[in-house]
């Protein structure tokens, strides 16, 4: 049984989950809290639907969630058909949207020729059509005022007739079903990322910018400050790159901006907010460094570690999760020498690392040497951002990581 | 002049202890049995409608928690042929003049079932525009009254509701005309987030009666014994050709004013605990238990009996859910109106035309 986020409120959209009563696999007892939800008003806690394992859960504690969209989903057996409730509701309504009255039906679609004005067929008519890959804008309706029928549908998607005349449209709309296709709804985590790629992907203008440097220095540094730590206390290459990073945005300012498209305004932040991309199994994760110019190397360090492990195991507040400026995305630790980053919409900049290989360069002496390198991946917003200036922030970024003594001047 | 609200002293039978400063009046202990059980039922259905607000299967609702003596009182004491016209909070009242408390998940859902009052109850759908049934109330009354029926009619509503102007035009209609009615407001001390301080400069909603030479009174709303005796006796006179009255009883809203509201926002838990040591039911259980009327085995089996009933009353819901639309048609009048069939066989064909 999938339960829906209903509107817990009047007339609201959206609230955010401040806490979950149980974990997956656990089983809830009915009208015992399940989950804290805050929304515009208030705190409000949601009872359990019914009595059953939960099976999944879709949002983690301080993730937004829609009105309508599946929250989590329990386990019922055979014998307890899940929210009949629901289910029922639907009739009556769907007999009213399909009303309209008739004198208003004759003057939108006067002859009922096909193209000669909005199509008029109801929800579940077009929904099998969209599924026979039949472009319904193309039927010829036989009900009353031309209104499409089922059966129209049945007919064009069997004849290879008016349908056939945009063969492409129909099979971008529905690709026919071969094999063992399946279909899984799109929701939680999965689909919040979906939106939040897309909305990046309609709104920046990305342009990728790759480099590669001499990571020798960088990597003896590290290797001999890690000779002189404790284990919890080792470095990864990432308080480094972020440190860096941090210090060429002082430089580079509007790389630490947002495009407030509403007011037309490039805003800029007098704090650099480092957002970390962390893969996890349950979708992307981004949780946010505050303030590192504050933070010297060492607590750069043990705050990564724990923003990292916090967002695997789901433990981060609201907070942690938000206000990124800019981000970094590590890619190189799993696999990708360049990679071309989507922007962490609204911020105007993702800094992406590769991994740290042994690689041939060509040296001052113009021999061919095996050296450490470190290949970066920088996408910036065109619309803010220019060429010159992001490649300036590039090598200044690499000038840094590559003698990491000129970092430690500044830290 | 003194202080008018002196006029309108507290009337209080049985004190938050459940200790009588009165008589039980026309109240028999055995009725008291009978109200402590039906009051627990009513609650629990008033819960559980909060969580399936929650849940998604109902919208906005208004619990009543709270507020159970005011509604079983004004309406325990009315003959079958007596009229009640309600406000969307009350189910309690409605459920004892014979409306299904399904009506408060239906009115929540916007479903059409909620217009089809069973013809055996001499009860208004529940108006949702505050104040508004005042003088669909003294509609009724007047109608009574031309027709030469001897039946009482209630009109509930809130605090709030008196700060409109349809309460004062049918104060003042009601008022002039002499019709049969009781104005039954439940003051439960807050219009949404206003305080009844907020909202009036006078003391009580009782000395309102003045203005219009109407009999006002004051009654403690978490007093079933009170409200009881009070309505039973006003409701009397009414049907004897007296009145209108003006009846204030004074109780509280427990809960939140619907599941959109958050009342931690606006009051103070003191006050809260106050008005939860008054509340309506314990101090029938405490009066009961002294009585030596009922035990605690009895106490538990009603918790168990209220549970059941409760499922009871969803299955019901979910049963009648799926009713055809066509009750928006059929339940309007008594007999369908010639105009209206028309509209009704034109929408069954349509029905039948797109297949839904």
């Amino acid at each position: 049984m999938e339960w829906k986020f209903p509107d817990v409120g009047e007339g609201l959209h959206e609230a955010q989950i401040v806490k979950w009563h149980h974990t997956e696999g656990e089983e809830v007892v009915q009208d015992e809290p399940l989950l804290d939800v805050e929304t515009d008003k208030a705190v409000v806690t949601i009872p359990a639907p019914t009595g059953a394992p939960i099976e999944k859960i879709l949002f983690h504690e301080g993730d937004t969630i829609k009105v309508g969209e599946v929250v989590v989903v329990f386990a019922t057996g055979s014998a307890e058909k899940p929210a009949p409730l629901r289910e029922q509701e639907v009739a009556p309504m769907r007999e009213q949207e399909a009303i309209l009255p008739l004198e208003m039906e004759s003057v939108l679609r006067p002859a009922g020729r096909p193209g000669a004005g909005p199509v008029l067929a109801t929800p579940s008519v077009r929904r099998l059509a969209r599924e026979r890959g039949v472009d319904i804008t193309k039927i010829r309706g036989t009900g009353t005022g031309g209104r499409v029928m089922a059966a129209d549908v049945e007919q064009a998607a069997s004849a290879p007739s008016p349908a056939a005349t945009f063969p492409a449209e129909a099979a971008w709309a529905a690709p026919k079903p071969t094999g063992d296709i399946q279909r899984r709804p799109l929701v939680g985590i999965r689909k919040r990322i979906a939106e939040n790629m897309a909305r990046s992907w309609a709104h920046a203008v990305q342009v990728t910018v790759f480099e590669e440097m001499d990571a020798t220095n960088l990597v003896s540094l590290r290797r001999e400050l890690n000779s002189r730590v404790t284990e919890e206390d080792r470095f990864s290459y990432l308080p480094f790159v972020a440190k860096a990073t941090s210090k060429m945005l002082s430089r580079f300012p509007d790389l630490n901006s947002t495009l407030d498209e509403e007011s037309s305004e490039i805003v800029t932040y007098p704090r650099h907010n480092i957002g970390i991309a962390v893969d996890d199994q349950q979708g992307l994760t981004v949780p946010v460094l505050h303030d590192i110019d504050g933070l010297s190397l060492k607590a750069t360090s043990r705050e990564l570690k724990r923003l990292i492990e916090g967002a695997r195991n789901h433990s981060l507040s609201r907070d942690e999760l938000t206000g990124s400026t800019f981000t970094i995305t590590n890619y190189g630790t799993i696999g990708g020498i360049y990679a071309t980053p989507i922007i962490n919409y609204p911020e105007v900049g993702i800094l992406g690392l590769g991994p740290i290989r042994r690689r041939a360069v060509v040296n001052e002496a113009d021999q061919i040497v095996a050296a450490d390198t470190l290949t970066l991946s920088l996408t910036f917003d065109h619309r803010v951002i220019d060429g010159g200036y992001a490649s300036r922030f590039l090598t200044g970024l690499i000038e840094l990581l590559s003698n990491p003594f000129l970092l430690m001047v500044e830290l | 002049m003194g202080d008018v609200s002196e006029l309108f002293p507290l009337i209080v039978r049985m004190d938050e202890d459940g200790e009588l400063v009165g008589d039980l009046g026309l109240v028999t202990k055995q009725d008291l049995v009978d109200v402590y059980r039906e009051m627990r039922l009513l609650r629990a259905f008033d819960e559980r409608a909060w969580n399936l607000q929650r849940q998604g299967v109902i919208g906005t609702y208004a619990p009543f928690k709270g507020q159970e003596a005011a509604q079983l009182g004004a309406t325990k004491p009315l003959d079958d042929s007596d009229w009640l016209v309600p406000t969307y909070r009350d189910w309690a009242a409605g459920y004892v003049r014979g409306v299904p408390v399904t009506h408060g998940l239906f009115f929540s859902k916007g479903h059409p079932r909620v217009g089809d009052v069973p013809k055996s109850a001499n009860v208004l759908p529940a108006q949702v525009v505050i104040g508004a049934q005042t003088l669909h109330g003294v509609g009724v009354a007047w109608a009574a009254k031309l027709k030469h029926e001897r039946t009482a009619t209630v009109v509930t509503f809130g605090d709030g509701s008196t700060s409109q102007g349809d309460f004062h035009e049918a104060m003042n209609f009601a008022s002039v005309f002499s019709v049969p009615l009781i104005f039954f407001c439940e003051n439960n001390q807050w219009a949404i987030s206003v305080p009844i301080e907020r909202q009036m400069r006078a003391k009580t909603i009782a000395q309102r009666a003045l203005a219009y030479d109407m009999e006002g009174y004051r009654v403690d709303g978490n007093d079933y014994v009170a409200v009881y005796n009070l309505i039973a006796e006003l409701a009397g006179r009414v049907r004897n050709g007296e009145g209108p009255f003006l009846v204030e009883a004074v109780t509280y809203r427990l809960g939140a004013h619907t599941t959109a509201d958050d009342p931690s926002k606006y009051r103070v838990e003191a006050e809260e605990e106050r008005w939860a040591r008054r509340d309506p039911i314990s101090r029938i259980e405490k009066f009961l238990l002294r009585e030596s009327l009922i035990d605690e085995e009895q106490i538990q089996a009603v918790d168990v009996a209220a549970k059941a009933w409760v499922e009871e009353v969803l299955a019901d819901f979910k049963a009648e859910l799926s009713i055809s639309s066509s009750v928006l048609f059929q339940s309007v009048y008594a007999e369908m109106p010639q105009s209206l069939a028309n509209q009704f066989d034109q929408y069954m064909k349509r029905v039948k035309e797109v297949g839904a």
